[in-house]
């Protein structure tokens, strides 16, 4: 461990992972000597250098900070400033790796930087995009399961046909203010699907990014409220539900909603 | 890796209570809420919600005091009962046009607006308009003066002065029935429509009675055109398709005349065209018999 005063996420990734190759070659990323060299690279190969970086890292970024890239006014609610803090450091990791591949070694600037951002995640993760509004899920390679079927079964939960229309009419949102019942068709056409931080599976969002909140009330009228979320088991299940059901694509999303609606 | 913090999401109340304030809504959500707002508007849809308040579902169920109105479920920020009370179906029927009217205006809030999207709406509003029966109707009462007209038709051409009277008795005919929407808002306690709504009305009226009389006219014109004969089996045709439940459709009647009138047409045009080459032919002949003579005599 480098002596800092701090624990940075080169650490942290050592520490989570510490029989992973990359680690080492992160802290060699990070010598003086080599971050030299790559600051010595002509200006148009470090500018090539962040641009390929960002679009090979986009679709983790933006499963992290909550699809800020989509049509919006604003940066989403989850793209508070840890969130992103976390995927520009993720980015200037996989720049200094991916330099360190292309000053050190035979590869092309492509290669290097390939090799860097699959190193560092891309290779642990797929990512899928379900509904219609473009959420970005990223989905650890240990889940059980091709991500395609992942992208089924969220795609069905967000469906606005009518079965699924009246599975959602019989849960009560926590809703804004002058709702006039059109929250809920709303997150029902552009909600979003985000991986929880630890990537056990994915919470159900607006389009500002804040979570859906169910309430619901016991027979001592006690309230609860708990988020709109979904574990990558119980999507797992459904996944063989979906492929199991036979007929066409909208028998299996509503068996597969029927089958999802007690988790809710 | 896969341990790697991210703080978890969290949900932010007060983020959510400006949800509506925050987000825009679709060009077509814009357009659907124009439409469904003009078609609110027109004067049908006020007579009907008229008669409903006044002789229909408006006349049912207790009446309930102001106190018991402002703790009932009919209860809406703003609205207000008379002393003397309340129906109860009166109560629900200012609920429900309020709610439908508080959808409307928050879809509307939430437009990206523009120019494109701007001069979109005001075309839905004349669509949502031009289907309405009593403003098509009122566009059509006569009160341009004849002599005028004439006088307009001289100078301007039939279609120019069919849009001038368009406009002159579209604006009239809205005038006349902007009172049935303007007394139904304030019935129906509707602060948003005012005075400006009015006016607009009248102005899409005018726009609406200069496109309809000039539309209305050209196709008045076709049909005019066409042979006696042709028009009375179109009528008798369109009668014995009512009768026995069949689709109106005369389309091909009127079609065959006036295929008939361009075989004609072309016909006359041909013969014309031979009458005037065989004349100069005539006077081609004339002419050089005329310079044979003169040669002759001068020699």
């Amino acid at each position: 461990m480098r002596r800092r005063d701090t624990i940075s996420l080169a650490d942290n990734i050592f520490l989570s992972e510490p029989n992973n190759l990359v680690a080492g070659d992160l802290f060699t990323s990070n010598a003086d000597t080599v971050k030299a060299s790559v600051k010595a690279l002509p200006k148009t190969e470090r500018d090539s250098l962040v641009l390929k970086v960002k679009e090979n890292l986009a679709n983790y970024s933006e499963s992290i900070s909550g699809q800020i890239s989509t049509n919006y006014d604003f940066a989403p609610q989850s793209a508070t400033t840890a969130r992103v803090d976390h995927s520009i450091a993720m980015q200037n990791l996989a720049y200094d790796l991916a330099g360190f591949y292309y000053v050190a070694g035979n590869l092309s600037l492509d290669e290097a930087v390939k090799k860097a951002t699959d190193n560092l995640i891309n290779n642990k993760f797929d990512f899928i995009t379900p509904g219609d509004a473009d959420g970005v899920v990223r989905l650890p390679k240990s889940i059980v399961g091709s991500p395609t079927s992942y992208e089924q079964v969220l795609t069905s939960v967000l469906k606005d046909n009518d079965e699924n229309k009246d599975i959602f009419n019989n849960l009560s949102f926590v809703t804004p203010v002058n709702d006039l019942g059109k929250y809920k068709s709303e997150v029902l056409s552009a909600g979003k699907f985000i991986t929880k931080s630890d990537n056990s599976g994915v919470i159900l969002v607006d389009r500002t990014s804040n979570p859906i909140i169910i309430q619901s009330e016991d027979e001592q009228a006690n309230i609860t409220q708990k988020v709109f979320e979904l574990s990558f088991e119980q999507v797992a299940s459904a996944t063989e539900i979906y492929q199991s059901t036979p007929g066409t694509i909208r028998a299996k999303q509503i068996a597969v909603q029927n089958f999802l609606k007690d988790f809710y | 890796m896969v341990d790697v913090f991210v703080p978890e999401i969290e949900f932010n109340q007060n983020r959510q209570n400006t949800y509506f304030d925050a987000t825009k809504v679709g060009t077509l959500d814009v357009l659907g809420a124009t439409l469904e707002e003009t078609f609110y508007y027109n004067p049908t849809n006020a007579l009907d919600r008229f008669l409903q308040m006044q002789f229909g579902e408006g006349r049912t169920g207790n009446i309930l005091s102001p106190e018991q109105y402002k703790t009932s479920e009919y209860f809406r920020e703003g609205l207000e009962a008379p002393e003397e009370g309340i129906k109860e179906g009166y109560a629900q029927l200012l609920a429900q046009n309020y709610d439908k009217r508080a959808a409307i205006t928050q879809t509307l809030s939430r437009s990206k607006g523009g120019f494109g999207l701007g001069a979109a709406q005001f075309g839905t509003m004349l669509l949502g308009s031009v289907l309405d029966p009593i403003n098509v109707a009122s566009a059509f009462i006569p009160v341009f003066p004849a002599a005028r007209y004439a006088h307009l038709v001289k100078n301007l051409g039939l279609t120019k002065a069919r849009a001038v009277r368009g406009v002159v008795e579209g604006s009239v005919g809205a005038t006349l029935v902007e009172p049935i929407v303007l007394g139904q808002a304030a019935l129906e306690q509707d602060e948003n429509y005012n005075l400006l709504d009015s006016f607009l009305n009248v102005t899409i009226g005018g726009v609406l009675g200069g496109g309809l009389h000039v539309g209305f006219g050209k196709l008045s014109d076709t049909i005019e055109r066409r042979s006696q004969k042709t028009k009375e089996q179109a009528v008798l045709t369109a009668i014995k398709q009512t009768l026995t439940d069949q689709e109106v459709n005369v389309t091909p009647i009127i079609k065959a005349d006036l295929e008939k009138t361009f075989e004609k047409n072309l016909e006359k045009q041909n013969n014309l065209a031979q009458e005037k080459a065989n004349k100069n032919r005539r006077c081609y002949k004339d002419r050089q018999r005329f310079t044979r003579q003169f040669k002759s005599t001068k020699t």
